[in-house]
């Protein structure tokens, strides 16, 4: 019977950005009870879209329904005495605190390691910052470009003969996601032995160059780059690219042990014997491959890879990823409910496993959980919650309204 | 460059407690990127991981990176790739095709906390280390795989490499120039986010152990992690307003892009790119190659950072424009003012650049390349290079972990050579005598050179 892995865990979010974020969806939808403190102007993915056509709103946007589903909503002003002695209180209800707020801000919200330690010795805490808590870079602004720059991925990725290029949204902040969920768990571990809250601290540039694949350990060792592995846009060899197909791009990359299973699955297993030649491999054998993918589908292709065993693949669209029986039969969707779109699939548990629970519900309205907690956890009276709710400013105000933790990244 | 003190956890500390993951073994059966990047994360934190080839069954990392202008001993212990990835780890070379090299394996398992592979699906189970088997062994062993995509077919059959399972998860179709086509990562992107997530999955079961006290199976997709990367241009997608590819301009903030910047000079006198200071990577003879222009990434979030981006540039006109005031005009125009930057990053090197734009607030950063990253002024400062002992180099370079626990200096030990701890992990795990071991090796069991090497 599955079980919920984090049942029993509470986890106080307190950020904003995807790092901090997707982790904390993670967690809750393994069970663990997620509490996102957000500023009185709402958390800045509200105001990140997409949103619907016709339906811009703090509850509506791609962003925040996704990155934030799981999980409660707790509004408190973190500038304000109230609100950080409330977030303090949360702190010594729960095991595990998350935060991306710039070093130089901790103590002003109340989120320094002295404050955060007094305030419960069994929390763990996770930091990720874009440059790490101390160092020269500390305080640099920064964003996801910038993130996706510094690290060293960047200057590998686009064409050679132009600027490099940044991928999709925020990826350095979703790698980094998994390091925070990672860390996490391993200081939830280790507080359990130790008897005391962990603290872990994770440089968003490090993530970045802890993976660099084999250009950064032979770069870090001045070990000069073939130019196979500098930045080489989508591949020219006719055994590892890119190719263009009927209905849009398909992939090949072919390493030394499917060359042949490659050869037969494309009609021609006599050119196997000839991929020791360079010119051939560049010039008559990527027509070859170039014109066999722009003659079929990438169903097609598929469905020879499969025959074959051999390692060719199509670009996915959102909506073949959707509609997707393979992936469908994984169990990796879950369905949310969207304010304006209804019921959407979601990607959801990472992992596999018969005794992992795995559920999520939609992301919270702004505040929707703010009494809740407050009572439940904190014992409360409703009358000091309305009194709070003046001092904090816990109105929902124009999600323009700027908010210092609120650094777009 | 400023040198300060490294900064780093609390040294004084180091030895007292013990590490985060101290006394948790993992036999480690996985090769390549994906399995060895996770596992690397739990023997940085201490872990107990016992990394397993086999004479006929090297890591093939192994063989790449190696230096091709120098005389190695033992060249499969030289890779740097595999240094990388494999450092703080143990080393075993036994032959699964022999019997008594798939019961060492089973008896490794039935004294560890988890076995963790990437073989094509259904291999382990052909070699007697299916979860059922090993469970009836040690009903608390976790065992985790990490499939490109799943176990079920038909997409069990196909082999899958990063920039495959990249296009198949969607990623692929998402990144890209604005206007071109769909555009693949610089690393088999994947490889790292399933490492990542077999190492979540092996700390999250644990977690689940404390409380069930058993084990448990479990499956992790590169396919489906990739999916979970980008989730929200799934949902964008189902609420009727379809992600764009968007290059290096952001949907939201302008003007955001990747500037020219001008080359920059090294102590030695000779150019590198993007202009990092310090001396790192690889220095060529003074001037004898071409200068390698450097790259600045900027983006103006808000309106006052524009407001500071143009006083920074001396651009008061570029200021003084109402059309330019406001994000909508500032997209609008956004070809005319990404030609204004380059202007001026053109003239300047990426990290003079970058210091004169955070001095102003505005978020800037250095295209680092790979070789820059040793020379740059946080990672130094951090010390997130580490120098080790080498049998091969005398010295080498590797990471430091990334996951800084406070109270821990966490160390990084040279990784091991091809099989360099058999008679170790024999005799003080399973408790075979000398005689056993001496056996084993005699009868090729175990091996600590690759066959045919």
């Amino acid at each position: 019977m599955p079980d919920y892995p984090l049942r029993g865990f509470r986890v106080i979010e307190v950020a904003s950005g995807e790092a901090v974020a997707l982790a904390a969806r993670v967690m809750a939808g393994y069970g663990a009870d997620v509490i996102k403190v957000e500023p009185p102007g709402g958390d800045p993915s509200r105001g990140v879209g997409p949103f619907p056509p016709a339906a811009v709103g703090p509850e509506a946007g791609a962003a925040w329904h996704y990155f934030h589903g799981g999980k409660r909503s707790v509004v408190l002003d973190l500038t304000q005495a109230a609100g950080r002695q409330v977030v303090h209180a949360l702190a010594g209800r729960s095991q595990l605190l998350l935060t991306d707020i710039p070093a130089a801000d901790r103590d002003a919200y109340g989120l320094d390691r002295a404050g955060l330690r007094a305030a419960g010795p069994d929390l763990s805490v996770v930091s990720v910052t874009p440059y790490g808590e101390r160092g020269p870079y500390a305080e640099w602004s920064a964003s996801e470009i910038t993130e996706f720059a510094v690290g060293g991925q960047m200057s590998l990725m686009g064409d050679p003969d132009r600027e490099p290029l940044k991928a999709f949204h925020n990826q350095a902040e979703c790698q980094a996601s998994l390091h925070v969920l990672g860390a996490a768990l391993a200081a939830l571990l280790a507080a359990a032995r130790a008897g005391e809250g962990q603290y872990v601290e994770i440089s968003v540039q490090e993530v970045q160059a802890s993976a660099l694949e084999a250009q950064g350990p032979m770069a870090f060792n001045g070990d000069e780059l073939p130019a196979g592995l500098l930045r080489m846009g989508n591949g020219s060899w006719a055994t590892w690219g890119q190719f263009q197909c009927r209905d849009g791009y398909v992939g090949c990359f072919v390493n030394v042990m499917n060359l042949p299973s490659f050869f037969r699955a494309i009609g021609h297993p006599e050119l196997l014997e000839r991929v020791g030649d360079d010119e051939f491999m560049r010039g008559e054998c990527y027509k070859i491959v170039t014109e066999w993918c722009a003659a079929r589908t990438k169903q097609e292709v598929y469905d020879t890879a499969v025959e074959f065993g051999a390692p060719m693949s199509y670009v996915a669209e959102p909506a073949d990823i959707i509609a997707n029986p393979d992936i469908a039969r994984t169990g990796v969707w879950r369905t949310v409910p969207h304010p304006v779109a209804g019921w959407i699939r979601v990607p959801g548990p990472p992992f596999r496993s018969d005794e992992m629970a795995f559920d999520l519900t939609a992301a919270p309205s702004l505040g929707a959980d703010t009494a809740a907690v407050l009572h439940d956890l904190l014992g409360v009276a409703a009358e000091e919650i309305q009194l709070l709710a003046g001092q904090a400013g816990w109105a929902a105000r124009n999600a323009a309204t700027a908010s210092p933790a609120a650094g777009p990244r | 460059m400023s040198t300060t003190t490294p900064v780093s956890e609390d040294a004084a500390a180091a030895d007292a407690a013990p590490l985060p993951l101290a006394g948790i073994r993992v036999v480690d059966l996985t090769m390549v990127w994906a399995g060895p990047y996770g596992t690397k994360l739990l023997a940085d934190l201490g872990a107990e991981v016992i990394k397993i080839e086999g004479p006929a069954r090297t890591d093939l990392t192994r063989i790449l990176t190696i230096p091709a202008n120098r005389d190695f001993d033992r060249p499969f212990d030289a890779s740097r790739y595999f240094n990388e990835y494999n450092r703080n780890k143990l080393g075993m070379a036994v032959d699964v095709q022999q019997p008594a090299g798939r019961a060492i394996i089973r008896e490794l398992a039935a004294v560890s906390d988890v076995l963790i592979e990437n073989f094509r699906p259904g291999v382990i189970k052909r070699l007697g280390f299916g979860y059922d088997e090993l469970k009836a062994l040690n009903p608390r062993i976790i065992v985790v795989s990490l499939p490109g995509f799943s176990s079920y077919p038909p997409e069990a059959s196909i082999p899958a490499y990063g920039p495959n399972i990249e296009q198949m998860g969607g990623l692929a179709y998402l990144n890209g120039y604005q206007g071109g086509p769909p555009h693949k990562s610089g690393i088999s992107y994947g490889d790292p986010l399933a490492g990542l997530g077999g190492a979540a999955a092996v700390l999250l079961a644990l977690l689940q152990r404390e409380r069930t006290g058993v084990g448990q199976y479990v499956e992790v997709s590169q396919r489906n992690l990739l999916l979970g990367m980008i989730g929200d241009a799934l949902v964008a997608h189902q609420i009727g307003s379809p992600p764009a590819r968007n290059g290096n301009r952001s949907p939201a903030y302008a003007p955001q892009g990747v500037y020219p910047a001008a080359p920059a000079r090294n102590a030695t006198g000779s150019a590198s790119a993007s202009g990092s200071t310090g001396t790192g990577g690889s220095p060529g003879p003074g001037g004898s190659e071409p200068p390698v222009p450097g790259w600045l990434a900027v983006s103006v979030v808000t309106d006052d950072q524009w407001r500071a981006l143009c006083q920074t540039m001396a651009r008061d006109d570029l200021a003084a424009d109402e059309q330019l005031a406001t994000v909508v005009g500032r997209m609008r125009e956004h070809d005319r003012l990404d030609a204004a930057i380059a202007g001026w990053t053109s003239g300047r090197t990426a990290d003079d650049a970058a210091r004169q734009l955070q001095a102003a607030g505005v978020p800037a950063a250095p295209v680092r390349a790979p070789a820059d990253l040793p020379g740059d002024a946080n990672l130094v400062a951090r010390d997130f290079f580490r120098t080790l002992p080498h049998p091969e180099y005398g010295e080498i370079r590797i990471t430091a972990p990334v996951w800084r626990f406070d109270g821990h200096r966490l160390g990084v030990r040279t990784a091991p050579k091809f099989g360099e701890h058999n008679r170790e992990v024999l005799a003080q795990v399973l408790g075979y005598s000398a005689d056993t071991i001496d056996a084993l090796e005699r009868d090729g069991v175990l091996a600590d050179r690759p066959r045919q090497s």
